[in-house]
């Protein structure tokens, strides 16, 4: 009886039977055992049992293949990448590897006219084409994991335009900075430029609560804490690239660092624990920006021969921006923290 | 996936005897079967693959999850695999009981007022 029910296995999908068939198997075998205990007549209803609703259910487990295939049909379920998997690895650390690492390669070629500008400008097209498409495929499928960090690209933009904003020509600054010492002075200027990241993830946060169709990608990001930590890791190119502002040759540390961004999320995607998620992104932020001081250091005298501000204001200045960018994951996390814990306590008093 | 638990609803009596063999927390195939099969005192007697059709749907609703259990666990014989309710299937596991002890006072005062 045992064997015929393997066979029967067969009638169902070959999708389906890799899923359930190892368990369909093994749940049978345990009820024709309990059943023999119980003697001929029990086997007889039992076996009579499953015989009968075999049918039924071949047929729903072809018509529920059937209609997942027509999902997969569409342009955008290729995007419904397993956690974890190469295409959704791929695709969550294209910001870092091909928009940021590639592109930073191409214009290091293009600097020793090993690139012709035809060359660069379909590149250009090319890259900008695929990063706007998959940010729209992950707007539109609800903002998986993957698509964390392409939330995060354009949040340093926003700071940007705020803290211009703030800082005009008209503004004549803190009053209380006046006599307050660089390092003062500097770090309440960063936390001005870099505030506007942490401000709109918690818009995010708080925009997602409230529209019922976003609704969601709230519970997922209150699912897993570490998710508006990726989203902020999502700012880290940019971050990078403008302190590297106005440096000459900074193309091989802005690929290194590049790297090292790709670096992190990778061990993210891999981590298996919220802390070790948590603690891969610090890692790669942390080695990114350290090559970015690096490259500062040795690149600062080719870059700035004329200069009357010392070194160290550059470098520590690109260290007050790390801070404030721990500062702002460590904020995300107990954000969602404190969040979650209070929903338990709501659900369970 | 809406995440409204009573868009859900309601329930069929085997969907709700699954949930409901879950809530206390995961079991594999065969207990959910054996679970269901006593809670409805007999009346929902599963058999393996409706069982299984039942738990691909419930899965794709996100209202349980699958886990990989290890041998150790689960003992020799028995499936490496068990479900357990989700956040959102215990809410819908919820409203199904608040939907039903509605009912069945609307029912108690109706018959006591036709009794009286």
């Amino acid at each position: 009886m045992k064997r015929l029910y393997a066979l029967l296995l067969y009638l169902f999908p070959r999708a389906y039977r890799e899923e359930y068939g190892e368990e369909l198997q093994s749940v049978f075998d345990l009820s024709l055992d309990d059943a023999m205990r119980s003697g001929g007549l029990e086997v007889a209803r039992v076996t009579l049992r499953e015989l009968s609703s075999l049918p039924y259910a071949v047929l729903h487990a072809h018509l529920r293949e059937r209609r997942k295939k027509k999902m997969i049909g569409k342009f955008a379920s290729h995007f419904d990448f397993e956690p974890g998997s190469r295409n959704e690895t791929l695709a969550a650390l294209a910001p870092f590897l091909f928009f940021g690492a590639l592109t930073t390669l191409l214009t290091w070629l293009k600097v020793f006219d090993l690139m012709p500008l035809w060359f660069s400008i379909l590149f250009a097209v090319v890259l900008w084409g695929t990063g706007l498409t998959l940010f729209v495929i992950g707007f539109r499928k609800g903002a998986p994991r993957w698509f964390m960090p392409y939330l995060g690209v354009p949040l340093p933009v926003i700071s940007l335009i705020a803290f211009n904003a703030i800082v005009n020509p008209e503004w004549r600054g803190f009053p209380f900075l006046t006599d307050a010492s660089w390092f003062a002075t500097t770090f309440v200027y960063q936390g001005i430029l870099w505030v506007w990241l942490l401000l709109s993830v918690l818009l995010i946060f708080l925009f997602t609560r409230f529209i019922p169709r976003l609704r969601p990608f709230h519970q997922r990001l209150r699912a897993d804490w570490t998710l508006l930590c990726f989203l902020l890791y999502g700012a880290m190119p940019f971050v990078i690239v403008l302190s590297f502002e106005e440096f000459k040759r900074e193309e091989p540390f802005l690929l290194l660092s590049f790297l090292a961004l790709a670096l992190g999320g990778w061990l993210y995607l891999r981590s298996t624990t919220p802390w070790k998620k948590f603690w891969s992104l610090l890692l790669g932020m942390t080695i990114a920006m350290s090559i970015a001081v690096m490259g500062q250091t040795l690149l600062y005298e080719s870059s700035f021969p004329f200069t009357s501000f010392p070194l160290w204001t550059t470098t520590l200045s690109t260290v007050i921006m790390w801070i404030w960018m721990v500062l702002f994951m460590f904020i995300s996390a107990a954000l969602n923290m404190t969040a979650q814990s209070r929903s338990h306590g709501l659900s369970h008093p | 996936m809406t995440s409204d638990p009573l868009s859900y609803l309601p329930l069929t009596e085997p969907t709700f005897y699954i949930l409901l063999s879950l809530a206390p927390g995961k079991k594999h195939g065969y207990a959910i079967m054996k679970d269901v099969k006593d809670l409805s005192r007999g009346r929902v007697n599963l058999s393996t693959s409706t069982l299984y059709t039942a738990l691909a749907r419930l899965l794709e609703q996100e209202l349980i999850e699958r886990l990989d259990d290890d041998e150790q666990e689960t003992g020799p014989g028995l499936p490496r695999k068990s479900y357990a309710l989700t956040d959102l299937g215990r809410r819908v596991l919820e409203a199904e009981h608040v939907r039903l002890q509605g009912m069945v006072r609307e029912a108690r005062l109706r018959l006591r007022e036709d009794g009286a």
